[in-house]
């Protein structure tokens, strides 16, 4: 690996969920860097603890015990405000339902994490074209989600995922609701990202999908395994 | 996220649940279009009330004659008039000499009269006789010609000024001027034509416009009734005493005193007192009521429209959760969600308030164009029922909202 400091390092990491009386340890001990510009699947079977993670990844769930050093910080235990920043400027975070918002056409969706950055409505107005440009929507500008394909769903939340420039992308089974083809076309646009220097750590079951990243993290009850 | 964004954020919102959100504004509709009627209307009368005080004067006092029937032919009330006179001339004098504060006195006698013109075609006015300070007290003016003065009294003269309503309907449109009516059997010439006043004084009922004025000596000289007593006092009867005062101040302690003196004098029962300024006090009371019992129902109906609009925006946010949580992962903080959840409902209300300020503007013309009641629509009335919507929407909708910014990210996210 090149010797560049790490985008990301995640230290003795732990996760217990309490169901009922019973708590459950979902993850244990996980310690890993990732360096900028690097694609990363972690797999494993159902339940194994890989969403947990990804949501401590992007500061949506917070660990019990460890640290998250994201950029050179420690970002744990940050306030609500600082949080937000960071999941709004360093994260870009795609869902396998895709969670567009659907009173909103597509050039709106793209444009709500700009929003959150108080750019001004030209600025939203001319990223937002670009990106849609960008994943091939430029002809869907105005219509509802509920107008869109899963294909195209999935890219108009990657697009809104790039929509602040974040150099890291978080996608939780971006392809689960997918067809074959159409989750190709997804990994296809994560390869031009990865081109472009962004960072990408994706959960996957697709196997196939092992050839295409740089790196496996493959997990089994909430450990990683090498 | 400026304003216009933040409207526009709420508006896509709304519209995208547009059934639901014309629901939860009905309650705010009808709460302000409630407000805005009752407020149109309840000014409207009162303004009307007020110009009808402010005309009378609030620094007058009317006595009116209760017991003496004027109908001199029947034998009851001869004998009535004997053992009672009611008013007489020489109250005018008592009051003007003995009362402080007195700045003009007339006196009046309404004369019931059938009045013919020369062509001889019968129309039926009222005739009153009066003294020429009669038109400074009441502030009428003239159409043409002058009022009666006091040269019209001393000389006993037939002339009568008259009112433009019964000027129309004497002499048509001919000039009445110059021209003589008949009345009490005797030729009048007219020297005057009144103008339209609102004044009713205390003429009780008879519109200035529909009457016609002579000099009350003439009427009194004509009628034959004794003017003067043993002591050389007026005691010809009046119907009438029209006093005003110096000021406003000087009507309560006259009320006072002419009631004292009635009853000293044992007349308590003869005559009324009428008090412009007591009505209008009696009338602001009136309406510091009617405006209780309004704020009262609009503030009930405004309750009742916020807690539909807190029952909406509960299951907006409890049905939203997967777009909350998706928006805190996209970079909204706590405050982001909540503003945007306080915006909309305060969006949705203002939005109700519009149209409820549409509906009770409807609602003011039906009353003022189908009742005939007065109404007075002005920005502050209309404005008072948009701004109570608004602040209920952002009351009722803080809480929902506030518990839309509490929702855990990872859980929102695992929402349904
Ligand atoms: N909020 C929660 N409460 C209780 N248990 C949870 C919660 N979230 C996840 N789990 C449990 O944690 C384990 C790991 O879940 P998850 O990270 O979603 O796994 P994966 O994404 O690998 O399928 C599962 O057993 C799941 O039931
Ligand atoms: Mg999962």
């Amino acid at each position: 690996m090149i010797a560049t400091k790490p985008l990301l390092s995640l230290k003795d990491i732990h996760k217990t969920y309490q169901i009922g009386h019973t708590p459950i340890e979902v993850l244990k001990d996980i310690d890993f860097d990732i360096h900028p510009g690097e694609y990363v699947a972690i797999m494993g079977p159902s339940g194994s603890g890989k969403s947990t993670m990804l949501n401590i990844l992007g500061l949506l769930d917070v660990p019990d015990k460890g640290s998250y050093h994201l950029n050179d910080r420690e970002v744990a235990n940050l306030g609500d405000h600082d949080l937000a920043a960071v999941r709004n400027k360093e994260i870009g975070f795609i869902f396998q339902s895709f969670n567009l918002f659907p009173q909103y056409d597509v050039l709106s969706n793209i444009m709500v994490p700009m929003l959150y950055a108080r750019m001004s409505r030209q600025e939203r107005q001319d990223r937002a074209e670009a990106l849609a440009e960008r994943v091939g929507l430029s002809h869907r500008l105005y219509n509802r989600p509920s107008q869109l394909s899963g294909g195209e769903m999935q890219r108009v939340a990657i697009a809104r995922a790039l929509s602040i420039d974040p150099p890291l992308i978080l996608a939780d089974e971006p392809t689960g609701n997918l067809d074959q083809q159409r989750g190709e076309e997804i990994l296809d646009i994560f390869d031009g990202l990865i081109d472009a220097g962004k960072t990408i750590i994706m959960v996957t079951h697709n196997s196939e999908y092992q050839s295409r990243v740089q790196k496996v993290l493959k997990m089994r009850d909430g450990c990683l395994v090498v | 996220m400026n304003i216009i964004d933040a409207v526009s954020v709420s508006i896509a919102d709304l519209y995208f649940r547009r059934f639901r959100t014309a629901l939860a504004t009905l309650g705010i509709v009808f709460g302000v279009a409630a407000v805005q009627a009752m407020l149109c209307i309840g000014e409207g009368a009162k303004e009307e009330a007020l110009a009808g005080i402010a005309t009378l004067g609030v620094d007058k006092i009317f006595l009116r004659t209760e017991l003496v029937e004027k109908t001199l032919d029947e034998e009851d009330s001869e004998i009535a008039k004997v053992e009672r006179p009611g008013l007489l001339l020489k109250d005018c004098q008592h009051i003007r000499e003995n009362m402080p504060g007195v700045e003009h006195i007339a006196a009046a006698r309404i004369l019931k009269s059938s009045v013919f013109s020369m062509q001889g075609r019968e129309t039926a006015v009222s005739v009153v006789a009066t003294n020429a300070i009669y038109q400074q007290l009441v502030g009428a003016t003239m159409t043409s010609g002058r009022f009666l003065n006091d040269l019209d009294e001393q000389r006993l003269a037939n002339h009568c000024v008259i009112g433009k309503k019964a000027a129309r309907s004497i002499f048509l449109f001919n000039d009445p001027i110059g021209k003589h009516i008949d009345i009490l059997g005797m030729p009048f010439t007219v020297v005057g034509v009144l103008d339209n006043t609102n004044d009713t004084t205390a003429l009780a009922g008879t519109d200035i416009d529909d009457v016609i004025f002579i000099p009350l000596a003439t009427a009194i000289n004509v009628s034959g009734d004794p003017y003067f007593d043993e002591q050389n006092q007026p005691i010809a009867q009046i119907d009438a005493i029209m006093v005003d005062l110096e000021s406003a101040k000087f009507v309560q302690p006259m009320a006072l005193r002419l009631r004292r003196w009635l009853d000293k004098e044992n007349r308590i029962g003869d005559c009324s007192m009428q008090i412009p300024l007591a009505i209008l006090r009696q009338q602001e009371s009136t309406k510091r009521i009617f405006s209780l019992v309004m704020t009262t129902i609009a503030g009930i109906s405004l309750l009742v429209g916020g807690i539909g609009i807190m029952n909406i925006m509960l299951a907006n946010v409890s049905e939203r959760k997967r777009e909350i949580g998706t928006r805190r992962a996209l970079g909204a903080r706590q405050r982001d969600i909540l503003f945007q959840f306080c915006f909309e409902a305060s969006v949705l209300s203002a939005f109700g308030g519009l149209l409820g300020i549409a509906l009770g503007y409807g609602l003011t013309l039906a009353v003022a164009n189908y009742a005939g009641w007065p109404v007075l629509v002005t920005l502050a009335n209309i404005s008072v029922g948009f701004i109570a919507a608004v602040i209920t929407g952002i009351v009722f909708g803080y809480w929902p909202a506030k518990q839309a910014a509490q929702v855990v990210p990872i859980e929102a996210l695992r929402a349904a």
